[in-house]
């Protein structure tokens, strides 16, 4: 406990400036809805004069901008999704690397604690970080969709919306705490972290524009928890949640492993 | 059971060398200088030590307990003071005091509030703010204040200046006449003299020497240079324990093994115009007289 609460007042401030400034900009995006939904029709008659490969790639040839969801799904969530998953990396690659790279490892590997049990707690307060911003950030969208709405909606497809981009916020963060066990520089993680994020979506956008690389999708988190998708079939894939979670348990399994075996010399 | 012994212990960082077949017997209750030029493997010693890093081969054991397998058991009982000492900048000292009493389970105020006094720690400032000398008064009262039963020692004198050093030196007396084994390691010898009672000499990875302090002495040689005042110099100072001696013009220097109080009256008969007498450094006390014992 005594690490997990050191971390949780270490990366308190950053914590407070991505929720504050994601729940502004969320409802900022909600605030366009009624001048949007107003004018659907034209917005849908401009839209189809774009190709429809790109169109598919924001998914507006299958949801409506009229719709609370549909809105939502195309104009902010695959934004919030990009802004959340560099926050996870960032959280994820810097939890462990930090101490090496302020070297303040050496102090605290000789204390009496397990390396397993400073990868344990700093996990654990990675979660929970990333568990809080998730919670304030859906409900503000939440509550956003309510004030703004012009029909109904479904708030169960919307729940899953927000555990889709849950669960690749939480791959993204083990994937970031993974690599951070090798690669400890402060300012190399920043732009690896942007790096993965933005690739893994360019990813996901080159799958759903051509059918030739349609296999991309396996490779990207961003692919798991696809706004178009989940909202057509009113769920997220089973079959992407269990890769999800699989990813998840190797990188934090690998975490283990291999920074239990390293040699750190700060 | 000793309270350090290494077998065999080997750390090779790739093709590197770090440490090579170190054989090191620490026995409870001593003081145990450990010193070597820089880069002989000192730290790497105390890292793997520490479990910082892991033995390419070999092993060790720490109170009979094993550094790799048995390393936060170990960690109870030791203190460590690191050469550099880089803290966690949000914090003030009190605060790191506490964090790091925190893991031992143990009250450790009344020990601390002595530490602090005896060494002037400000507790209440942030350690971003302390300078280098100050941040390792912290490293010390971090490492002692839990009443560990080895200390291990990283160049901890590295910073203090001489009134803190004395300070420091007296407090490690105290903690060994506790009953704490002390592994203090530095390339300057004289510190070593002043307070172990054995010393171990590494060099290149390897384990050169291991003396009990009065035999480093007796062995220990001055580096000394004259100045004549005549133009042609001394010429060959014929007196036992004058080595290597080499004349430049009006300069002469030599090694000097023997009785301190012969070479002056020796040299008080010379044209002498100015003198300097040094220790050698540590790298000269290998080249002039472990090289030798080594070649045997």
């Amino acid at each position: 406990m005594r690490i997990f609460s050191r971390e949780l007042k270490r990366n308190l401030k950053a914590f407070l400036v991505w929720t504050i400034s994601m729940s502004l900009f969320i409802a900022m995006i909600i605030a366009f809805y009624p001048s949007i939904a107003d004018n659907a029709v034209d917005y849908a008659k401009m839209l189809d004069q774009l190709p429809k490969a790109m169109l598919s790639a924001f998914n507006l040839d299958t949801l409506s901008l009229a719709d609370p969801l549909g809105f939502y799904g195309t104009e902010a969530y695959v934004l919030v999704l990009l802004f959340a998953s560099v926050y996870a990396v960032q959280l994820g690659a810097g939890i462990l690397s930090k101490e090496e790279d302020e070297r303040t490892i050496e102090f605290l590997l000789s204390k009496p604690i397990s390396r397993g049990q400073i990868v344990w707690e700093k996990i654990w307060s990675v979660f929970f970080y990333l568990t809080l911003f998730n919670v304030v950030v859906s409900g503000i969208t939440y509550v956003g969709l309510e004030i703004v709405k012009r029909e109904a909606y479904n708030v169960a497809t919307l729940s899953y919306l927000f555990l889709g981009a849950y669960v690749v916020q939480l791959v993204f963060a083990a994937l970031g705490l993974l690599i951070s066990v090798f690669v400890t520089k402060a300012k190399s993680i920043l732009p690896l972290s942007i790096g993965i994020v933005l690739s893994s979506y360019i990813t996901s956008v080159m799958a759903k524009m051509s059918a030739r690389v349609e296999f991309f999708k396996y490779l990207t988190p961003f692919s798991y928890a696809d706004a178009g998708e989940i909202i057509n079939t009113g769920a997220p894939q089973a079959g992407y949640m269990v890769l999800s979670l699989a990813l998840i348990l190797a990188a934090v399994l690998g975490t283990f492993y291999f920074y239990e075996r390293k040699d750190i010399t700060a | 059971m000793n309270a350090i012994e290494t077998r065999k212990m080997t750390k090779s960082y790739g093709k590197a060398r770090g440490i090579i077949d170190l054989d090191l017997v620490v026995s409870q209750g001593e003081i145990f200088g450990f010193i070597g030029p820089n880069g002989a493997g000192k730290s790497t010693t105390i890292k793997t030590l520490l479990n910082f890093i892991h033995p390419t081969m070999g092993s060790a054991e720490i109170l009979g307990m094993d550094v790799v397998k048995d390393t936060v058991r170990i960690k109870k009982e030791i203190g460590y003071i690191p050469s550099e000492v880089s803290y966690y900048d949000d914090m003030t000292a009190k605060q790191l005091l506490d964090y790091s009493a925190g893991f031992y389970g143990k009250d450790c105020t009344a020990r601390r509030k002595q530490l602090c006094e005896l060494l002037g720690v400000e507790v209440g400032r942030k350690i971003e703010d302390l300078s280098l000398g100050n941040r390792k008064k912290v490293a010390i009262v971090q490492a002692l204040q839990h009443s560990p039963a080895v200390i291990i020692l990283d160049e901890p004198t590295s910073g203090l200046d001489p009134l803190v050093q004395a300070r420091f030196f007296e407090i490690i007396r105290e903690e060994n006449q506790r009953g704490a084994t002390v592994f203090f390691s530095s390339h300057i010898l004289n510190e070593v003299q002043r307070i172990c009672h054995r010393v171990g000499i590494i060099r290149e990875g390897r384990l050169v020497q291991v003396d009990a302090v009065e035999t480093l002495r007796a062995s220990q040689y001055k580096k000394v240079k004259l100045q004549s005042s005549l133009p042609e110099g001394i010429g060959l100072i014929n007196l036992p324990g004058v080595q290597e001696q080499a004349n430049h013009g009006r300069f002469t220097e030599f090694l000097f093994g023997g009785d301190i109080k012969e070479l002056l009256q020796a040299i008080s008969s010379m044209t002498v115009e100015d003198i300097w007498i040094e220790d050698p450094s540590l790298e000269e006390i290998f080249m002039h007289y472990y090289e030798r014992g080594e070649g045997k």
